[in-house]
């Protein structure tokens, strides 16, 4: 068992008064050989008195002293009263008390700590506290939960295999690369630099995409051909086409065991996820099943019947409904739900919140001065978009509208929100971040709303088409849209910025995704904001492009722009291309081969 | 009530709650394993390392804290976002002491493992170091610069993404 500190002073300090001492050794006078003679006696005395005693004596002495001697005692008194914690714990073999000192400070502060003393950082160091910081910031943030796993470094965390032990330094110097990585994303969620890949779901008859939920493995999608399509994330090519439905597939949700879907043929569908076999029908809604959500055990269905299904999920096969919530007068478009709500919206004009428990009707909340098309609940926070071509913001509790966001020209049509921000898209065929904290803030003026709003979003054009559906998390929003596509707009890989020549290699990747997809209108908008970077990089670019005659093929057009310039190569149809550019504005020569 | 009698270094008997001596895992231990028998009421639990006066502190503190909810496991609370900002009023001011005090009062929080002490006293700690530049650290705990200017340098160039913010 160690020896707890119980001496009066520690050794250590003592040597350390002089860096903040008042008290100045040189002014004392030689001391006389009346005080030589007798300061020993009095030593000897007061040694032999017990604590209390020589308190109450110290007391007696101070009492008699005067102020500029109370600042001397005090400048020798404060340092003896010091500790200097980190360096002293890991000499009584409390290293773990140190780091756990240390394992409450951020980045600054963890910074500011190495640079202390050769001990402070030498604890840090084999305390691996930049290590431990990383692995906290993992487990209590998705974003970094999330940029640990798509960048990779997740497996040099907790307690790496065999081969994955990294030193100290390495943590150290991963932890900037983090936060330059989530400053980059930052980034370009706000100047809407992406990288956009493209699924065209190649819908024979009637296209359109009005529903899709993705993961890291597929894209779940609803389409308006009757049918439920599945791509794999990393391929975009299509899985399973799952068939049944004899309308179109309006809106769906799947967790690891099924997915249920609703549709303009006024069922509810459940499938198996992994086979994409259909288990169950429910068939209540007269109308068109226009959304649904589940979760723990409930499902809440809405239609254009105009009411709310309440219903209980035993299993995939059994389910039965509960209830029946009505007094919507109009469609209702879309519900949510949590363990305390239901709230539903209508073209009516009007949201609905109603007990989960008890399914029993608690208010209304007005202020859309027309239809509501969709609309998430979590927490206390309700944020809903409208044909009146508005974003509401509904504290739920209350009932009050907190925030109107205009900005879109039509109908909103989705709407998700997470802890930062809300991303809707509309009819317009455009899809807006919208900053959530900033929204929330009831500082922001009334009359500055607007202005605010154009400074909050950055508007992406890219959907030809009204955008139907999007899901969104920190790296990228997925939407889907009545131009029969899905996008992911994917805000992490965005590599535009880096300074270096992109090579040939990365071009043709991206020219062969587009190829793939057979998605022959658009040109590559990758190959597009390269080009015009490399503009203002250097003023003489050499590109070298070369592309098999299958993928030429397979894109119909190559459009180099940017704000200079606009040169259109679909008359293009050659194996081989070089570009010439040798001046920062013009196109100067191309040829083919 | 049941009471115990705890020993400090310095020779000091204090009575206690048998519940608020048992809010130290040490003491439960030497009650549970070791034999000790709860009821014999003039066994002395002897604790070598706490002097009266930290030990008076402790028992102050447990027997505050004694009807709080047990602390969840140590897996849970890896999982927990360290926070310093939690700190009761009564804990505050129970820690406006003296550095000294202050790391007798860490030392047998250890000894004794008493975690919700050794918790709100390294969190106490850590609020003395946060938002401070490494001056204004050493001059908090008097911590003389063993650095060369060169040694620093080479240390917070490493570290200028920091001040980039």
């Amino acid at each position: 068992m160690m020896k707890m500190e119980t001496d009066k002073v520690i050794e250590d300090s003592k040597t350390q008064f002089t860096s903040t001492t008042l008290y100045d050794p040189t002014r004392k006078k030689e001391p006389s050989t009346q005080y030589q003679k007798e300061h020993e006696k009095c030593l000897g005395m007061f040694t032999n008195w017990n604590d209390d005693e020589q308190v109450d004596y110290v007391e007696k002495l101070l009492s008699r002293m005067c102020h500029y001697q109370h600042g001397h005692i005090n400048a020798f008194l404060k340092p003896m009263l010091q500790r200097d914690f980190i360096s002293l714990l890991p000499k009584k073999g409390l290293d773990h008390v140190a780091d756990n000192i240390l394992s409450y400070l951020d980045a600054e502060s963890l910074f500011a700590a190495e640079l202390v003393s050769k001990e402070w950082n030498r604890v840090i160091s084999e305390g691996m506290l930049w290590k431990k910081l990383i692995e906290r910031k993992v487990r209590s943030d998705s974003l970094w939960r999330g940029l640990a796993e798509r960048k990779k470094w997740i497996k040099y965390l907790f307690v790496p295999r065999q081969g994955e032990y990294r030193n100290h330094s390495f943590y150290r110097q991963l932890y900037p690369v983090i936060m330059k990585d989530i400053e980059t994303i930052e980034n370009n969620w706000r100047s809407g630099n992406h990288n956009l890949q493209r699924i065209n779901c190649r819908s024979e008859n009637s296209k359109g995409v009005y529903c899709l939920q993705y993961d890291d493995n597929k894209i779940v999608s609803g389409l308006r051909d009757n049918t439920i399509k599945i791509w794999n994330r990393s391929t975009l090519q299509c899985e399973k086409i799952l068939t049944g439905h004899t309308g179109s597939v309006l809106c769906l949700q799947y967790d690891d065991k099924v997915i249920i879907s609703g549709s303009s043929d006024s069922t509810v569908r459940v499938w198996d996820v992994k086979t994409g076999e259909m288990t169950n029908t429910l068939i209540h809604h007269c109308e068109a099943v226009l959304h649904l959500r589940f979760n723990n055990g409930m499902m809440v269905t809405c239609s254009k019947d105009r009411s709310i299904a309440v219903w209980d999920m035993t299993s995939p096969k059994e389910i039965t409904l509960r209830r029946v919530l009505v007094g919507h007068r109009a469609a209702v478009n879309v519900v949510d739900f949590d363990e305390k709500y239901i709230v539903s919206a209508s073209g009516d004009r009007t949201i609905k919140v109603w007990s989960t428990s008890s399914c029993e009707f608690i208010r209304t909340l007005n202020g859309h001065k027309r239809g509501i098309a969709c609309l998430q609940y979590r927490d206390r926070l309700v944020v809903s978009g409208s044909s009146d071509n508005s974003i509401r913001l509904w504290d739920i509790e209350c009932g009050a509208c907190l925030r109107v966001l205009e900005g879109h020209e039509e109908l909103v049509r989705c709407i998700r929100f997470d802890s930062k921000r809300i991303v809707s898209g509309a009819y317009d065929g455009k899809i807006k971040v919208w900053d959530l904290v900033a929204a929330l803030d009831p500082r922001a003026q009334p009359n500055s709303l607007c202005i605010k709003t154009l400074n909050l979003c950055c508007v992406l054009q890219e959907h030809t088409g009204r955008v139907f559906r999007l899901q969104f998390d920190e790296f990228q929003i997925v939407s889907s849209s009545h131009d029969d596509t899905i996008l992911i707009w994917d805000f992490l890989n965005y590599s535009q910025d880096n300074p270096e020549s992109p090579s040939s290699r990365n071009l043709n990747n991206s020219l062969t995704m587009n190829g793939n997809s057979e998605s022959g209108r658009s040109p590559s908008r990758k190959l597009k904001t390269q080009y015009s970077k490399n503009l203002q990089n250097t003023n003489f670019v050499f590109f070298f492009l070369y592309l098999s005659f299958q993928q030429w093929n397979k894109c119909d057009a190559i459009i180099f722009y940017d704000k200079y310039i606009s040169y259109d190569s679909s008359v293009l149809n050659q194996n081989k291309i070089i570009i010439i550019i040798d001046s920062f504005f013009s196109l100067k020569s191309y040829r083919i081969f | 009530m049941q009471t115990i009698k705890l020993q400090s270094s310095d020779n000091e008997i204090f009575e206690c709650d048998l519940a608020v001596a048992k809010c130290s895992a040490t003491i439960r231990t030497m009650l549970e394993d070791l034999g000790i028998d709860e009821n014999s009421e003039d066994e002395v639990v002897p604790l070598p390392n706490v002097n009266s006066a930290i030990l008076r502190k402790v028992i102050q503190f447990c027997t505050y804290h004694k009807d709080d909810p047990v602390p969840s496991s140590t897996d849970d609370d890896e999982n927990k976002e360290k926070r310093t900002d939690d700190i009761t009023s009564w804990d505050a001011d129970f820690l406006k002491v003296d550095q000294g005090t202050l790391f007798e009062l860490i030392l047998a929080a250890n000894y004794l493992d008493i975690r919700s002490l050794l918790d709100v006293t390294c969190k106490t700690v850590a609020n003395m170091i946060k938002g401070k530049t490494p001056d204004e650290i050493r001059k908090t705990f008097n911590i003389k610069n063993d650095f060369t200017p060169a040694e620093e340098e080479q240390v917070r160039k490493e570290n200028t993404w920091c001040e980039e913010k």
